[in-house]
């Protein structure tokens, strides 16, 4: 029997130990089954993507395009001036020799037009890429933005709503607009920016743009509600409203906030 | 693995390369997957779906010797975003408590290991996932915290915020001090 002895300080080694304790102890399923059925997988999605065009054979049909209609241009121009009589115009004019041209890019992009779209086609090379991308980006984000720390913050809320927990007070001084002073809270799956302007009383529109200079992105959908200027950042929430004679922002980084959230914790500042 | 036999596997691209691989990260990959999940059904489709992602994108890995780790960011955020379409981040599904977890089975294996660990794995798998996924990253998979931001495709900031909060959370789950949490790297960050 092991006594329950006091626990070591956290440190990086006792962490690292557990981690592979974990891994090492875990029961898996069987490895042999598993990876026949990844084999299985793996060749299905081959064969689905060896029917995919590739990209040459994409440039192929344009070349092949391209070349026919230099012949069939060649051809026309020849027979007008060599064989030029009444019915030979008619037979064979720009107009024609381009419909004639149009209907082989037609064919050839049947050709090599896509198979219908299947999940599985989807996650053939290229657009596998994509999906790769999309999935670890688990939430929209804001693009990154640099700024650095406030020398002389404001008395920032240490906690909004026991859940987001103040990480780092910063200063926002990008473009020619005024600095302001932000605030960066943390939660389980959110980030949150507070802003809060420098200026007294100055313009919410100004204060709007500038803080789409400050962070990268422009704001879009400005609305007013419920006292309150919401607007959208890459797509993420935010709102701005007027305190104490200053303007104030609450924008989200990332993380599934939503505007009526964003709005409750407004109260928090106080 | 060494890291030069692995840079060549990752190379090689063939099968029984893809096999050796299989075999070298499937539990490991699988317990990234299993701590998050905490379904064990659900947690191996998951698995296979993270090699079979990992194989058919293998060019895009850089440092083939970081394999491992590339292959456990595509497994967790798979699992992250299965969470997220199930909206079911639910943590007392399957408690993954010493008494009722399977590998209790190997009771007297445990009975070596010291109490600290295990409590300290008990806690890192209570974790939320976005959590766990940098603390595996940094401690289990040695990267810094640039490399775990460039494969998460997020900040430094919010890699250090991350790890800085990972370890609150542990040194609350231990009962530690949070001082202790913050003790060697301020944030997590390793230089």
């Amino acid at each position: 029997m092991i006594d329950k002895q006091k626990p070591e300080p956290l440190d990086d080694d006792l962490i690292r130990r557990a981690l592979i304790h974990d891994f090492d102890s875990i029961e898996a399923p069987p490895a042999e089954q598993s990876w026949r059925q990844i084999e299985e997988k793996l060749q299905d999605k081959n064969i689905i993507s060896q029917h995919k065009p590739t990209k040459w054979t994409r440039y192929a049909a344009v070349a092949a395009a391209a070349l026919l209609l230099i012949t069939l241009t060649s051809i026309g121009i020849m027979q007008r001036t060599e064989f030029a009589s009444p019915m030979a115009e008619e037979e064979i004019t720009a107009e024609s020799v381009e419909e004639t041209v149009k209907e082989e890019i037609e064919v050839l992009d049947v050709e090599v037009a896509e198979p219908p779209v299947t999940k599985e086609v989807d996650e053939g090379a290229d657009e596998v890429e994509v999906e790769l991308f999309m999935e670890e980006q688990v939430f929209d984000e804001l693009p990154t933005f640099e700024a650095p720390i406030d020398p002389s913050p404001p008395p920032w809320q240490e906690t909004l709503d026991d859940n987001l927990l103040l990480n780092q007070a910063i200063l926002l001084t990008a473009g020619d607009g005024p600095d302001y002073h932000g605030a960066i809270y943390y939660g389980d799956e959110e980030e949150l920016l507070w802003i809060k302007s420098k200026v007294k009383d100055e313009d919410a529109t100004s204060f709007i743009e500038n803080i789409g200079e400050h962070i990268q992105a422009a704001p879009d959908q400005i609305e007013e509600i419920n006292g309150y200027i919401h607007f959208e950042a890459a797509g993420q929430p935010g709102l701005a409203w007027h305190d104490d004679d200053h303007n104030q922002a609450l924008l989200v980084i990332s993380g599934p906030v939503s505007p009526e959230q964003l709005e409750s914790l407004t109260g928090e500042s106080d | 693995m060494e890291p030069e036999e692995l840079r060549k596997l990752v190379i090689r691209k063939d099968n029984e390369s893809r096999r050796r691989l299989f075999e070298a990260y499937y539990k490991k990959t699988f317990a990234v997957v299993y701590n998050i999940l905490r379904n064990r059904e659900n947690a191996e489709d998951i698995t296979q779906d993270a090699f079979i992602k990992a194989f058919q994108n293998i060019h895009q890995l850089k440092d083939q010797t970081k394999f491992g780790a590339w292959l456990a960011v595509i497994a967790s955020n798979l699992a992250r975003n299965f969470l997220k379409r199930e909206k079911r981040i639910d943590y007392t599904d399957e408690e993954l408590t010493p008494e009722n977890s399977s590998e209790t089975k190997h009771t007297e294996e445990l009975a070596l290991l010291s109490l600290e660990i295990d409590r300290v794995r008990q806690a890192i798998k209570a974790l939320p996932p976005d959590h766990y996924q940098v603390v595996v990253l940094q401690y289990y998979y040695d990267l810094r915290v640039e490399e775990i931001a460039t494969m998460l495709k997020i900040s430094q900031g919010t890699v250090k915020s991350r790890l800085h909060r990972a370890r609150q959370r542990l040194a609350k789950s231990l009962e530690l001090d949070s001082d202790f949490a913050c003790r060697k790297d301020k944030g997590g960050e390793r230089e």
